[in-house]
């Protein structure tokens, strides 16, 4: 994203007690906020919370898919 | 049937001549109407209306102008706020109490966040008696929407995630309710409108399974378990918890 652009991600974090992984962390980003959000995605493993912030401060990309464990779903934006 | 009363929706004080009948919408968009009229305003006073009413207390008007210019100077952000304070017509001018240091709503003014909020308290307080005067799919309908769900200013996302909390809550207490009064078809709508706004929590999920168990229908139980179980498998590669699965294994 250039200087003139802001960026946006929102981290929403629960717990589900009694799960084998009980973090949950919804993600939902955009570089164009008046457009909105792309979608809302949900982990339960940290590395890949850390690595979809990571790639959305490195590149700025608009959808940063992260393949191994999830999908942007089309909700909640 | 468990019925509700939501009032609460105006703002403390006195109601003021000029300000009855003015309505603001915050859930699903904003909107200001006065009678039920619409009233167009421009984006800059539907910023500030909509920034007070989240407040929904006297502010300062540094403050207020700091928040809602946050990429200027504090002389640039007062610039603006004095702007669109001038700019005002005279319906939103009405909404508004001004002084030479705070900002705040004016009395009488109704807010549609605020009955809701009162809704989702009585919901969450065993003790505070729910009185007829509105249905159960009112209040479902007042609980199902955002609060302005396209707006991207920080203080509107904070007011927006607080009150998603609070609605998914009460709408997961008001399926229970409606489950403990066997009015099992609205239980029903209760549990899924909070599943729809949140898919893969597994609270909503609990309570939609104890709703067709309740009323006997052990197969559409299974079959929410079944489409929960699915989901939570493909997004995550998760198993649900051992509780929710208890449900549904003690009825097979």
């Amino acid at each position: 994203m250039n200087q003139q652009q802001t960026g946006l991600m929102v981290l929403r974090v629960w717990t589900e007690e009694g799960s084998a992984a009980p973090l949950r962390v919804d993600i939902r980003q955009t570089t164009d906020p008046p457009s909105g959000f792309h979608g809302t995605m949900t982990f339960s493993d940290i590395d890949l919370v850390v690595d979809t912030v990571r790639t959305f401060l490195e590149t700025g990309a608009s959808a940063v898919a992260v393949e191994r464990n999830g999908s942007w779903l089309p909700r909640g934006s | 049937m468990t019925s509700i009363d939501v009032r609460g929706g105006r703002s403390p004080q006195a109601t003021t001549r000029g300000s009855v009948g003015l309505r603001i919408r915050l859930l699903g968009g904003f909107s200001l109407s006065d009678e039920h009229v619409d009233i167009t305003i421009s984006e800059a006073p539907q910023r500030l209306l909509a920034f007070l009413a989240l407040r929904r207390r006297p502010v300062r008007r540094t403050f207020a102008a700091g928040v809602l210019w946050p990429d200027v100077s504090q002389e640039h952000a007062n610039s603006s706020l004095r702007s669109t304070l001038t700019r005002l017509d005279e319906a939103a001018r009405s909404a508004l109490t001004v002084t030479p240091s705070q900002l705040a709503m004016s009395g009488g003014i109704a807010v549609d966040l605020w009955e809701s909020e009162e809704l989702a308290r009585k919901l969450a307080s065993p003790h505070d008696a729910l009185t007829i005067g509105r249905s159960s799919s009112a209040a479902i309908d007042a609980l199902c929407l955002d609060v302005l769900p396209d707006w991207y200013e920080d203080w509107a996302i904070v007011a927006a995630e607080a009150w998603r909390q609070r609605r998914l809550h009460a709408l997961e207490t008001l399926a229970d309710d409606l489950r403990g009064n066997r009015s099992f078809g609205e239980a029903a709508s209760a549990a899924q409108a909070a599943i729809d706004a949140d898919p893969l929590r597994e609270s909503p999920r609990a309570a939609l399974v104890r709703v067709h168990l309740a009323e006997g229908n052990v197969s559409d139980a299974i079959r929410e378990f079944a489409q929960y179980r699915k989901l939570l498998l493909r997004e995550l590669g998760l198993e649900p918890t051992a509780r929710i699965q208890a449900l549904v294994n003690e009825r097979r």
